[in-house]
C-alpha cells in the first residue's frame, strides 16, 4: 500500500513539472515589453508572472471554482489572497483521487477463468471411445488385407487367365479365324465389374497337385469365342502348366480348337 | 442347337462411356439431392426449414451431378483406351483408369497436385476392386468342401458358362 501511495505521489509530482514546463515555455514572448518598463516596474512584472503561473498549476485540476477565480483574477489584481486557501481545497481532494486509482490497478487480477472445475472423464465413457477407436483401427486393417490379398499378390486365377489370353492371342489358328486384336474377357455384360471377373475354380486333387480352371470370352475384329482352361502346378520345378486349352469360336463359323493338351510322361 | 446369342452382343466401349455418364450424373443428382436437401433442413430456422431445403437442392444439386458425370465420364473413357490397348480386362485396368482420371482432373493445378490427386484415385479404386473381388471370393470359399468331395477326375464347368451339349469327338489341327 505504502509503495502504491508513493507511485502515486510519483505521478503529481511528473504532472507538476509538466505544468512548470508550460509557464517557462510561456514566458520568452513578453521578454520584450519588459525591455522598455523601468527597473521596479520590471519587478512587478515578474510577479505577476510568478503569481500566473501558480494560476496555471491550479488550473490543471478540474475543479470548477477555481476556473470561476481566473476570470476573477483576470478583472483585477488585488485579490491575490484567496488563491491560497484554494490550492489548499486542491490538495485536500487529492487522496480521494489516490483511492480510485488503487480500486482500477486491482480490478485485471480478478478473472472468472480462474475458477473451472477440473472434473474426471468416467470410466465407461473412456472405454466407449477405445472401443470406436479400436473399431477404426480394424476397418483399416481389413481395407489394407483386402487389397494387398486381391491385388498386390496376384490371385491365381487372374494368373492363368493372363497366361492362357496369351497363348490364345500368339496363336495363328485364332487369330485367322477372328482376326488379330484379340481382347479377353470374363463375362458378356456391359457391367465393368462382371467383365472383369474371371470364372474360375480352384482345387487340388489326390497327389497335392494344385489346379486352376478359367473359362472366358475372346473377341476379335471378325468374330468372338469361348476359351476352357485348365493349368496345374506342377511340383517338380514349381511352374504353371496347361492341361488343356480349347478356345471354341463362335462367330464367324463355329470351329472348336484345341491348342494345349497335357499327356503325362 | 446352341444359339448365336454372343455374336449379337456388341463390344460396349465407345457406348459405355455415354451410359456411363448419364448413370453417374443420375446418381449425383439424387445422392446430392439428397445430402443438401438434409443439409439445408438442418441449417434454416425454424418455420422455413423445408425453404430452406429446396433452396440448397436448387442451388447446389445441380453441381455435383455435374462433377459426378464428369468424374465417372472420364473414367470410362480411359478404362476403354486401357482396354483397346492391354487387349485384356482385369481389376488393374480400373486401378490405372482411375489414377489417369485423378492426374488429368488436377493437370490445371502443378505436377504435386497431379500426384496426389493420381494416387487418391488409384487407392479408391484399388480399394473398390479388392473389396468387390473378395465379396466375390466368399462363395467359392463356401464351396470349397463341395469341391473336395466330388471326383477330381471330372471337373465340372462353371455355371456362368454355355457348357456346349455334346463334344465333337474330333477337333481341326489347322
Amino acid at each position: 500500500m505504502a509503495s502504491r501511495i508513493a507511485r502515486l505521489l510519483q505521478h503529481q509530482n511528473r504532472r507538476l513539472l509538466s505544468t512548470a514546463a508550460e509557464a517557462s515555455s510561456r514566458r520568452p514572448p513578453r521578454a520584450p515589453l519588459s525591455g522598455a518598463i523601468p527597473k521596479h516596474e520590471v519587478a512587478k512584472a515578474e510577479a505577476s508572472s510568478l503569481k500566473k503561473s501558480r494560476w496555471y498549476m491550479i488550473k490543471s485540476n478540474p475543479s470548477s471554482p477555481l476556473t470561476t477565480q481566473r476570470e476573477s483574477h483576470k478583472v483585477s489584481t488585488h485579490l491575490v489572497r484567496p488563491s491560497a486557501s484554494y490550492s489548499t481545497q486542491a490538495s485536500e481532494q487529492n487522496p480521494k483521487e489516490g483511492t480510485k486509482d488503487l480500486k482500477t490497478v486491482e480490478d485485471p487480477f480478478d478473472s472468472p477463468t480462474y475458477n473451472i472445475p477440473e472434473k474426471p472423464v468416467t470410466f465407461a465413457e473412456g472405454a466407449s471411445y477405445s472401443l470406436v477407436i479400436v473399431a477404426g483401427l480394424g476397418i483399416a486393417a481389413v481395407a489394407g488385407y483386402a487389397v494387398f490379398k486381391e491385388l498386390i499378390f496376384e490371385p491365381k486365377e487372374y494368373k492363368i487367365f493372363g497366361k492362357a489370353l496369351a497363348r490364345v492371342q500368339n496363336d495363328s489358328q485364332v487369330t485367322a479365324k477372328i482376326g488379330y486384336p484379340v481382347t479377353g474377357y470374363g463375362n458378356e455384360s456391359r457391367n465393368r465389374a462382371a467383365r472383369q471377373r474371371i470364372p474360375n475354380k480352384v482345387w487340388t486333387d489326390e497327389d497335392g497337385v494344385e489346379h486352376v480352371e478359367v473359362n472366358f470370352y475372346i473377341r476379335g475384329p471378325h468374330g468372338a469365342g469361348k476359351v476352357y482352361s485348365e493349368m496345374f502346378k506342377d511340383n517338380n520345378d514349381r511352374s504353371w502348366k496347361f492341361t488343356y486349352l480349347i478356345v471354341e469360336i463362335v462367330s464367324p463359323h463355329r470351329v472348336q480348337l484345341m491348342l494345349e493338351s497335357y499327356v503325362p510322361a | 442347337m446352341h444359339q448365336a446369342r454372343p455374336s449379337m452382343e456388341r463390344d460396349p466401349c465407345p457406348d459405355r462411356i455415354l451410359d456411363d455418364i448419364g448413370a453417374s450424373f443420375g446418381m449425383g443428382a439424387v445422392g446430392g439431392s439428397f445430402f443438401h436437401f438434409v443439409k439445408g433442413l438442418r441449417n434454416s430456422p425454424s418455420g422455413a426449414r423445408f425453404a430452406g431445403g429446396m433452396e440448397g437442392v436448387r442451388m447446389n444439386a445441380p453441381r455435383v451431378a455435374g462433377g459426378f458425370a464428369v468424374w465417372c465420364g472420364l473414367f470410362s473413357a480411359c478404362d476403354c483406351a486401357l482396354v483397346s490397348v492391354r487387349q485384356k480386362e482385369d481389376p488393374y485396368n480400373s486401378i490405372i483408369a482411375g489414377a489417369a482420371t485423378g492426374g488429368i482432373l488436377a493437370a490445371r493445378q502443378g505436377l504435386r497436385a497431379v500426384a496426389r490427386a493420381s494416387l487418391q484415385g488409384a487407392v479408391l479404386l484399388a480399394l473398390v476392386s479388392s473389396f468387390g473381388i473378395m465379396m466375390n471370393r466368399l462363395p467359392d470359399a463356401g464351396s470349397m468342401p463341395v469341391n473336395k468331395t466330388e471326383t477330381c477326375k471330372e471337373p465340372q464347368m462353371p455355371e456362368t458358362f454355355d457348357v456346349p451339349s455334346t463334344p465333337p469327338p474330333s477337333f481341326e489341327y489347322k
